[in-house]
């Protein structure tokens, strides 16, 4: 049975009382709450996620827990809590959803030190890993999402997981977070998108979320390697760009866009080291989607072919 | 009556033993676990560093070694730039002077 064949009361029911488990490859988690509307959300993002039962080891076990007093009734707010503890300012009432996605990431960087934490896309096609480090605003998880769309397996749009002891990626679907245009896009792009509620006025605007593909979450203890780095950028109006880049940058580029690079110190430099050596590195630079899913598409059937795409507007060698 | 030796040419090695290394391409990154810091040596730091990885040298010494592995239309290396090399390396912590030795031209019959 799945999350989603849960009628609501169900759904209800398990979040103020046991708890609903979520089981997403990478870790186990466990969620409170009686905010109104949360338990509606997660049935819809959560659709695909086998029930679990509320009970065994979780790497987080949260509560989002309504104030008491005047809050919760005038302009009522919301606190995220994590093992007794609240690492966060409460939040609206009705930035529920946003705030337990977030929450979680939080957790994840904070306990999965036993990997290498990657701030980075994460999907796979045909037995091949790709990652899509970029810092924020550069359009990694609309892109991510896009892929998703266009039948790329979903491993991640918020964390790249390299398992330390041979370098493969370990997925973790979750619901991707979309903001502001990026939510019309995507439901324009995917006729199959399914998407959570709106929340507007988060710090970081609207955002919305995409329910994480079936597959990916069916598929969500299944490693890959990685063969691909893209390191992406939206950028309006500019016409598609993809260069290859050298290992010895992306190594750099690697190292500063991890969770964890300083802490785990020379496991880190040996799996971000093997990560370069086994992989094409490329930047890639768009404006459209559907351009950039088919140019990071061309560049993996050249990898298996054993060509290594050119920069944009090079012809290829002979 | 020996003559004077003269001062002991200083000589080079590469620092901490447990220094890592990865060559990307010819370029190397270096991790220092003294400092805990990752570096990326361009090609010239990275043949100068690989050399000194293997041994002892001193500065007229680390001259032969990365004169032989440039190509013969390459500028020859000036000691001053090996030096600066080495000064920018020594910051680092990524290699270190040893005591030095006297210089066998300077010995006496």
């Amino acid at each position: 049975m799945r999350i989603g064949d849960l009628d609501q009361n169900a759904v209800e029911h398990e979040l103020r009382g046991t708890g609903l488990a979520i089981d997403f490859g990478l870790a186990r988690v466990r969620v409170r709450g009686d905010v109104p509307g949360f338990g509606a959300a997660l049935r819809v993002l959560y659709a695909h996620f086998p029930v679990e039962p509320p009970a065994g080891f979780f790497e987080v076990s949260a509560s989002l827990v309504r104030a008491r007093g005047l809050r919760r009734h005038l302009r009522p707010q919301v606190d995220f809590v994590v093992d007794g503890e609240r690492p966060f300012e409460p939040f609206p009432a009705d930035t529920h959803v946003p705030l337990f996605e977030w929450g979680v990431n939080f957790c994840l960087a904070q306990r999965c030190n036993h990997h290498l934490l990657l701030h980075a896309g994460a999907v796979e096609r045909d037995g091949a890993g790709i990652l899509l480090p970029a810092l924020p605003g550069h359009g990694k998880s609309t892109l991510t999402a896009a892929l998703a769309a266009r039948g790329f397996r979903l491993l991640s749009d918020e964390f790249g997981v390299l398992r330390l002891s041979d370098g493969a990626m370990l997925p973790a679907p979750r619901p991707i977070a979309l903001k502001n245009e990026s939510i019309e896009l995507i439901r324009r792009f995917s006729g199959d998108a399914v998407l959570g509620p709106a929340f507007p006025k988060t710090r970081k605007g609207t955002v919305a979320h995409l329910a994480p593909p079936a597959e990916g979450v069916a598929r969500r203890r299944e490693p890959v390697h990685p063969r691909l780095i893209v390191f992406p950028r939206f950028s309006r109006g500019e016409s598609l760009q993809v260069e290859p880049m050298a290992r010895s940058r992306a190594f750099a580029r690697l190292s500063t866009n991890s969770f964890n690079y300083e802490l785990l110190g020379p496991a880190a430099f040996e799996a971000v080291g093997r990560l370069v050596q086994q992989c094409d590195c490329y930047s890639l630079v768009y404006d459209d989607l559907e351009s950039a899913v088919g140019a990071i598409g061309k560049v993996l059937a050249d990898q298996a072919r054993g060509e290594r795409s050119p920069a944009a507007g090079e012809s290829a060698p002979h | 009556m020996a003559s004077d030796p003269g001062p002991p040419e200083p000589r080079w090695r590469a620092g901490d033993p447990a220094i890592r290394t990865i060559p990307l391409d010819d370029e190397l990154v270096v991790f220092n676990p003294v400092s805990w810091e990752t570096h990326l040596l361009n090609p010239a730091g990275a043949q100068l560093f690989e050399a000194l990885l293997e041994g002892t040298l001193s500065l007229r010494e680390l001259r032969v070694e990365l004169e032989a592995l440039r190509s013969g239309q390459d500028e020859p290396i000036r000691e001053e730039q090996i030096e600066a090399l080495l000064a920018e390396l020594e910051d680092l912590g990524l290699v270190m002077r040893v005591a030095g030795h006297v210089n066998d031209a300077h010995r006496g019959p």
